[in-house]
């Protein structure tokens, strides 16, 4: 690239930084003869440039210098033999140095001693209060709480079926469940289907009419309601229904209502009818509701109730006086705590059978 | 590191790990966050921690937390302006601890945590500059300059005899 006028301040810079052939010299000289008025810049550039003083220096080098503790012991670096030696970092010959070097001198012997001193130590009263936030719980089932409560569900089920299927041999009706599995609703006579023992006289039959209002839809022409009576036997001393019969014409039973199972009848009959005089309260008779009298129980004793968690044992012990409400059998079934709410031992009666466990027993 | 090695080690270390956090931060409440926040770190990296090296790992990360913590918050700037300052002092101290506690306040961040660490629970310069990320020799250095700075606070050795 030839030099010009618009662009000899690049060969001005490299001249003077000392970045040119000699070809390229000979070529900016040859330029400036022949442009004279740019001698005077060339020059001016030069001047810009800060040359360093060479001849100057320090010379208290000595004075500032810090030797390490792997030097000679000397006033420079005796601070720093002081916190080495408290932090424990000297060898023993090097803290017979320093000893050696502090003599008797006691501005030396009171920075050594105040070196030592310099510890910081923790305030133990200091405590992290949130440490229950912390914690992990560890949850796991061992084998043998499984076992323990499978054991324990397998026994109750067991119970419960020898006591209800022994005792339904029996003459002596005292739950109508076994019975009322048995009806028809729509047409049954109860005389004719329960039997009732020769000598039993504590058995009322209450007889009510009532009216049955039909629904939109099912009624024929206008017949909108239509009128019955109902009669029931029952217990005058325990309030036990034992038969309900009514005059209602039958109805068919659709097939997937043709169940067996006593608490899903009984679920059907209490929610058809109510039962008048002294029965008339509907919750005296609820407790043919299996289900329902379980969610009672579990309402009223458990979850109405404020005492810390629902263990499982509060579930199953509603679910046994659930059952035994709806059998009629008495079935108590209790468990001894010890002083810390462990339970320790179990306890399951029926009038047929009694079962116990004590914890940690084989 | 199982759950009972993790429970065990809040028993033992939060308490320490708290107090370190406390004297750099003066402030309970973000001393207490950052120590718990320490604990879920720790327990979110449990099956990757040794129970032996879960004080360091603790230390660690709530050394690091603090020092986010306070870089939010602007404080590093306003800690290394005070470092600038020549301290002196005249008063009478009757407890070392408490004129050590009043000149620990003013070490720079960086030398206030590696002296805290160092005297506070024992580590070595190795621990330390694990802890922290720092180079051993940096630590030294340091725990070195901040020597010198509580000496130099404290005065003379009459001053708290």
């Amino acid at each position: 690239m030839k030099i010009t006028r618009d662009n000899y301040e690049l060969y001005f810079l490299d001249f003077i930084e000392g970045r040119m052939s000699e070809q390229e010299k000979n070529e900016l000289f040859l330029f400036l003869g022949q442009n004279p008025d740019l001698k005077s810049e060339l020059e001016d550039y030069d001047q810009i440039y800060l040359k360093p003083v060479t001849n100057a220096g320090f010379e208290n080098k000595e004075s500032v210098k810090k030797g390490g503790v792997n030097e000679e012991i000397n006033e420079s670096n005796f601070e720093q033999f002081c916190i080495a030696a408290a932090e424990n970092d000297l060898s023993d010959e090097k803290k017979t140095d320093l000893l050696k070097f502090i003599g008797n001198n006691s501005r030396r012997e009171n920075t050594l001693m105040l070196y030592s001193k310099i510890k910081l130590s923790a305030d133990k009263d200091v405590l992290f209060e949130r440490k229950d936030q912390l914690y992990k719980r560890v949850v796991s089932f061992s084998a043998r709480t499984v076992y323990s409560a499978i054991s324990v569900a397998a026994v109750i089920l067991v119970i419960f079926s020898a006591n209800f299927f022994l005792d339904s041999h029996n003459d002596y009706v005292t739950s109508p469940q076994e019975y009322i599995s048995d009806m028809k609703p729509e047409s049954f006579i109860a005389d004719t289907i329960i039997k009732l023992p020769e000598n039993e006289v504590n058995i009322e039959v209450l007889q009510s009419d009532k009216t049955v209002h039909l629904a939109e839809g099912e009624a024929e022409g206008e017949k909108q309601e239509e009128k019955y009576t109902e009669r029931q036997k029952v217990h005058t001393e325990t309030g036990r229904l034992f038969a309900r019969a009514n005059t209602l014409p039958p109805k068919p039973i659709p097939a997937e209502r043709k169940v067996s199972d006593p608490s899903e009848m009984a679920h059907r009959l209490n929610n058809t009818s109510t039962v008048p005089g002294k029965y008339s309260d509907n919750r005296d008779f609820s407790f043919y509701n299996f289900t329902g009298e379980v969610a009672e129980l579990f309402n009223s004793d458990i979850l109405s109730r404020n005492e810390g968690r629902i263990t499982a044992w509060d579930i199953a012990d509603a679910g046994l006086r659930g059952f035994s409400r709806l059998t009629g059998k008495e079935v108590n079934f209790d468990k001894d705590v010890d002083e810390d709410g462990r339970i320790v031992a179990l306890v399951i009666e029926t009038e047929s059978f009694g079962f116990s466990r004590v914890k940690g027993k084989k | 590191m199982s759950i009972e090695e993790y429970n065990a080690s809040v028993d033992q270390y939060s308490d320490a790990v708290y107090r370190f956090i406390l004297k750099n931060l003066k402030d309970q409440d973000k001393a207490k966050d950052v120590v718990q926040d320490a604990f879920e770190k720790l327990w979110l990296k449990a099956e990757n921690v040794s129970y032996s090296k879960v004080k360091s790992y603790l230390f660690s990360t709530a050394y690091h937390t603090m020092i986010d913590m306070l870089r939010k918050e602007k404080k590093e700037s306003r800690m290394q302006d005070e470092e600038a300052i020549i301290l002196s002092h005249t008063n009478q101290y009757t407890d070392l601890n408490e004129v050590l506690n009043k000149a620990v306040e003013k070490l720079p961040e960086s030398q206030k945590s590696v002296i805290l660490l160092r005297d506070y629970e024992g580590y070595s310069y190795d621990e330390i500059a694990g802890i922290t990320g720092l180079s051993e020799s940096q630590v030294k250095v340091y725990i070195y300059r901040g020597r010198k700075f509580l000496k130099d606070y404290i005065g003379t050795v009459e001053t708290v005899l």
